[in-house]
């Protein structure tokens, strides 16, 4: 029986347009179960980022509740969001977002200074491991415009779990690089997981959904099927891509 | 047309710049509409005054006795002198205001031809001169503010042991001696008394203390081309020359007009030229917000040309924007000029004495704007140039990045102070584009320290006794009711300074005769000094020691081109004498146009020590109360004792509160332009930064942080701006100060600058951009972090 860390009930995201409603995410009912890699898939405008965004708190749900720690974090205030994006939360962008003017090992060791429980100098060893883990640490000290892209998400992976989170949130991590850079960051992504990380990433790639072990598709924001896996294993990989690639095709994927 | 539905857009888009300049423009417009046309307004109504039938380009005074057919005659039958007349006027002991031991006034005259009367709400003057009828008098308007005069106050006038009572009636313009930087005032009285005055004092006349003198004013010949100031000189020549007597005292239009206006002149300059430095503020300010609209519009501005906008037609776009913006600002504060000018007027008066036009002088105003928009015009075409480089390809495929570049300026993100290293790290990632505001906090900061130190001026007794005013807080002088003979009076003024000299808390100490001597036909003031080598305010050479030396200021050094060393020729009545001058100096009397010497030098020109003056400066004023008491006691009727707890209660026009009134202005306007500044940039720094703020939220920073961060950038800046600001107010306060005080005869300003002088301005702008900054800063609250999603 797995526990679930993160649960959303009935949730709803709706936004203005036009003069009227449009409706994002409707009543969404979703469990993210501890040391779990989940891949939420759908296609372009579905509302997967949008439930990515109201899952992690980066956004707020219209309606329903996302309950965490047995909180309500859609009625969190905005202080308490904030802490709990530097404690218990990881995010990956698609397009890195790393803060131009701050060199790879300052985006990385930032967030960790947040945290009241860490001192600096754990706070700079970790960054140090986790760049040198994300093979980037030859460059730590050069600004984002720097590096290449690839290097600019491996650090973005790095500032991210930096913090240790309970959970570690990817909006399409590789949807900005190239083939080899995707394979890294999704090896890196693969073995946080590995050694217990909870990761909710959201993609279109299949080669990106093929490292979970539970894959959600969502259609016209609800989620409309689910498939479970074994736990990754680069050497059976073809036959996941086949066993998937059945699956979403009778979601007419 | 298609220039028009852009400019429309822009500015709907752009309200905020818009908005800003526009109010920017509005308070320089205001100020310099205002004070400019307040200042040629006092020009012309004094110009008017002295040029009317009551004024004259030169008055020499005489007494009545003195003044023989034969002078007379030289002066009617020069040929510099195109018409002249005479008015006899009082010279009485005393003329005092009822409960007012300083009213300074012992001139009294009728109502001579052309002198015009106030009417009593003092809105105009009468078009038709008053009937004054016995025991009325009236004086100058300056002399009501000098001494706060109301109708209906009770004077009192002396000579010998008469006195006669009036009441004051309304106020006259006095353009010969109205302004209350004269203090010679000219009391208006009627006939009646004056013939009256005349037949019953006469008796009590000496040649020493004549009653019965004349003015004669003197307008030159329309052949004649010189100016004022050399007619005189030519005239008191000529005097000397043919009958050995020049006169007793000298006026001329000219330094009627410099000192009518002098204080006003001052502070309306220091306003101005403030004024013209928000100018150079609004100017940074534009070009900050040019060309941070180029690089946050890089993209649309790269699609129009895509479109087939041209360069030029983008830039006339800016150009039309801005000067939109400045010119709705200038007619806003044009308007806004009126109630300024007539309110700065009113305060102006207490010291011109002369009331003027209320009016904007439109010609000037106008082209003063002009000359403003041109500056403007040309700072966008500057700015604008790199427009020309926007290449639609690079803007379609995204426009200009956001590239950031290592600087040797960059300090380590610390845990400790988070908040204000990442501000640092903003500050130096890209210093461009705060360095407008580290200019214009600099200026601002250095005008608050330059007030601060007028401030201080007028605060120490020790500063303004090193810059040779004389200014102090106990004055004993001889009374001109008494009827002691001059060796009686010395010997009781010599006991009262024993008396005083016992006393703690000295600072300085001036016994002294002020008198006019005449050096080449112009007549200068002179301070004779008991103890010359306490003359204060020396910058070169020595003191003068034997009867033959004496010290000039640098400003009558400048004028006569004279230098230690010369030897001048110096005339007092009929007798004259050489003189070496052994220093140079500097004094506030007389607009700094004063000469110095000891009592030695006067007797050697015969100078009478009828006049004479003790001052002294004091650190605690608590005991002149008592000191003044002990001297009533021993010495009233014979010396007249006087306690100035300020400069203000010595010349009666209000320093302080002119100088808390322009501290005020300046404090206040750099606070407006302060916010103004903070909004403009921290919107285009939140255009800018927008993304970066989505991630630091979403990495864990709350809105609060956020606000933070951009407040203490900001406040950081201002002190790096502050800083610049005081280095610049420790080296270049005291040189601007001295061209502005150099119009009452400074030179060099003695003051130092205390903590406050200069952490006060630091602290303010550092305190008002973090106000600012954080309350501008509220927006951060709506970004959303979604906005990072690429879909």
């Amino acid at each position: 029986m797995k526990n679930a860390v993160l649960s959303a009930k009935e949730l709803c995201k709706s936004f203005a347009h036009n003069g009227g409603q449009v409706h994002i995410l409707q009543h969404v009912d979703f469990d993210l179960y501890e040391g779990d890699f989940t891949v939420i898939m759908g296609a372009s405008g579905s509302g997967k980022s949008t439930l990515l965004y109201a899952l992690s708190g980066m956004d707020r749900a219209t309606a329903g509740e996302v309950l965490y720690n047995g909180r309500d974090i859609v009625r969190l205030r905005e202080r308490e969001l904030a802490k709990l994006r530097y404690t218990d939360f990881g995010f990956i962008f698609q397009q890195m977002h790393l803060v131009g003017n701050l060199t790879l090992f300052e985006n990385v060791a930032v967030p960790g200074y947040l945290n009241k429980n860490r001192s600096a100098s754990d706070v700079k060893k970790r960054a140090d491991k986790l760049l040198e883990q994300m093979s980037v640490s030859h460059v730590k000290d050069h600004l984002p415009s720097q590096v290449s892209g690839g290097e600019q998400q491996r650090c973005a992976v790095a500032r991210a779990v930096i913090n240790s989170p309970k959970i570690l949130f990817a909006d399409e991590p590789t949807g900005a690089l190239n083939r080899k850079n995707t394979t890294d960051v999704l090896n890196l992504l693969t073995e946080l997981n590995m050694e217990g990380q909870s990761v909710l990433m959201v993609t279109h790639d299949m080669r990106a959904a093929l490292r979970a072990n539970r894959i959600l598709y969502i259609s016209d924001g609800k989620i409309i099927g689910g498939l479970d896996l074994p736990p990754y294993n680069s050497e059976d990989e073809k036959s996941r891509e086949t066993q998937v690639n059945a699956w979403l095709t009778s979601l007419e994927w | 047309m298609e220039i028009l539905t852009l400019l429309k857009a822009n500015i709907k888009k752009k309200k905020g710049t818009f908005i800003s300049i526009m109010f920017l423009m509005v308070i320089i417009s205001a100020v310099m509409a205002s004070l400019i046309s307040v200042k040629d307004n006092y020009r012309n109504a004094v110009k008017a005054a002295l040029k009317s039938e009551a004024g004259c380009d030169v008055i020499l005074f005489f007494p009545k006795y003195a003044l023989t057919d034969e002078m007379q005659s030289v002066l009617e039958n020069s040929e510099l002198v195109g018409n002249l007349k005479y008015f006899n006027f009082l010279s009485v002991d005393s003329l005092k205001k009822e409960g007012n031991d300083t009213y300074d006034n012992d001139f009294l005259q009728t109502a001579r031809s052309g002198l015009r009367f106030y009417k009593d709400d003092l809105s105009g003057l009468e078009s038709e001169p008053r009937t004054i009828q016995d025991g009325e008098i009236y004086v100058s308007l300056g002399h009501k503010y000098l001494y706060k005069c109301e109708v209906g106050d009770k004077f009192t006038a002396s000579f010998g042991d008469r006195t006669y009572d009036f009441t004051l009636k309304g106020f006259v313009e006095e353009p010969i001696a109205g302004s209350s930087a004269i203090s010679g005032g000219g009391a208006v009285i009627s006939a009646g008394d004056f013939n009256r005055i005349t037949e019953e004092c006469k008796l009590f006349e000496t040649a020493e203390k004549p009653l019965e003198r004349i003015m004669v004013c003197i307008n030159k010949s329309e052949s004649y081309s010189g100016s004022p100031t050399k007619l005189a000189r030519s005239l008191t020549l000529a005097l000397q020359e043919k009958t050995g007597y020049i006169s007793n005292g000298v006026f001329t239009s000219e330094s009627e007009y410099k000192f009518t206006v002098m204080t006003s002149d001052i502070f309306i300059n220091i306003a101005l030229v403030f004024a013209a430095f928000l100018f150079v503020i609004v100017l940074i300010v534009m070009s900050h917000s040019i060309g941070a609209e180029i690089e946050t519009d890089y993209a649309a501005l790269g699609i129009l040309k895509a479109q087939g906008f041209g360069s030029g037609k983008i830039r006339a776009l800016f150009i039309w924007r801005y000067l939109l913006a400045q010119s709705v600002g200038i007619i806003v504060g044009c308007i806004i000029a009126v109630p300024i000018e007539r309110a700065v007027s009113r305060i102006c008066m207490q010291s011109t004495g002369i009331f003027p036009n209320k009016s904007l002088s439109i010609g000037k105003v106008g082209f003063l704007m002009l000359i403003i928009l041109a500056v403007c015009m040309t700072l966008i075409l500057i700015r604008t140039r790199k427009v020309a480089k926007i290449s639609p390809v690079r803007a379609i495929s995204g426009g200009r990045e956001e590239i950031y570049f290592n600087s040797r300026l960059h300090a380590p993100i610390s845990k400790k102070a988070l908040s204000a290293s990442l501000a640092f790290r903003q500050i130096t990632s890209g210093v461009s584009r705060y360095i407008g505001v580290i200019l214009i906090v600099g200026i601002l900061t250095f005008f608050m320290i330059t007030v601060n130190l007028i401030g201080n001026i007028l605060n120490s007794k020790t500063a303004q006794v090193a810059m040779g005013m004389f200014a102090p807080n106990l004055l004993i002088c001889s009374d001109g009711v008494s009827e002691k003979s001059i060796e009686d009076m010395e010997a009781a003024m010599n006991e009262a300074e024993r008396i005083v000299d016992g006393r703690e808390g000295v600072i300085e100490k001036s016994y002294l005769i002020d008198t006019k001597l005449f050096y080449e036909g112009d007549s200068i003031y002179c301070r004779m000094y008991k103890y010359p080598e306490q003359i204060p305010g020396i910058l070169k050479g020595r003191a003068p020691r034997y009867d033959n030396e004496m010290l000039i200021t640098e400003i009558v050094a400048e004028a006569y081109d004279l230098k230690i060393g010369d030897k001048i020729w110096l005339t007092y009545k009929e007798n004259e004498a050489e003189f070496i001058i052994t220093g140079i100096g500097q004094s506030t009397g007389n607009g700094g146009m004063v000469l110095a010497m000891s009592f030695e030098g006067a007797d050697k020109l015969g100078v009478l020590h009828n006049n004479l003056m003790l001052g002294y400066v004091f650190d605690d004023l608590s005991e002149l109360g008592d000191i003044k008491r002990e001297l009533d006691e021993r010495f009233g009727g014979t010396l007249q004792t006087v306690i100035y707890e300020s400069l203000d209660d010595m010349d009666g026009v209000s320093y302080t509160s002119m100088v808390n009134a322009i501290q005020a202005f300046i404090y206040i306007f750099s606070a407006i332009f302060a916010f103004v500044v903070v909004r403009m940039v921290v919107s285009k720094a939140f255009i800018r930064e927008r993304t970066d703020i989505g991630i630091y939220k979403a990495i864990g920073f709350g809105t609060d942080r956020l606000r933070l961060g951009f407040a203490v950038r900001f406040m950081i800046t201002a002190f790096i701006g502050a800083a610049l600001g005081a280095v610049l107010g420790v080296f270049a306060s005291k040189p601007v100060l001295t061209i502005a005080f150099r119009m009452i005869g400074i030179s060099k300003i003695f003051c130092d600058f205390t903590t406050l002088t200069i952490v006060l301005p630091v602290i303010f702008m550092g305190i008002a951009f973090f106000v600012f900054a954080f309350l501008m800063s509220g927006r951060i609250r709506k970004v959303q972090i979604r906005e990072l999603v690429t879909e």
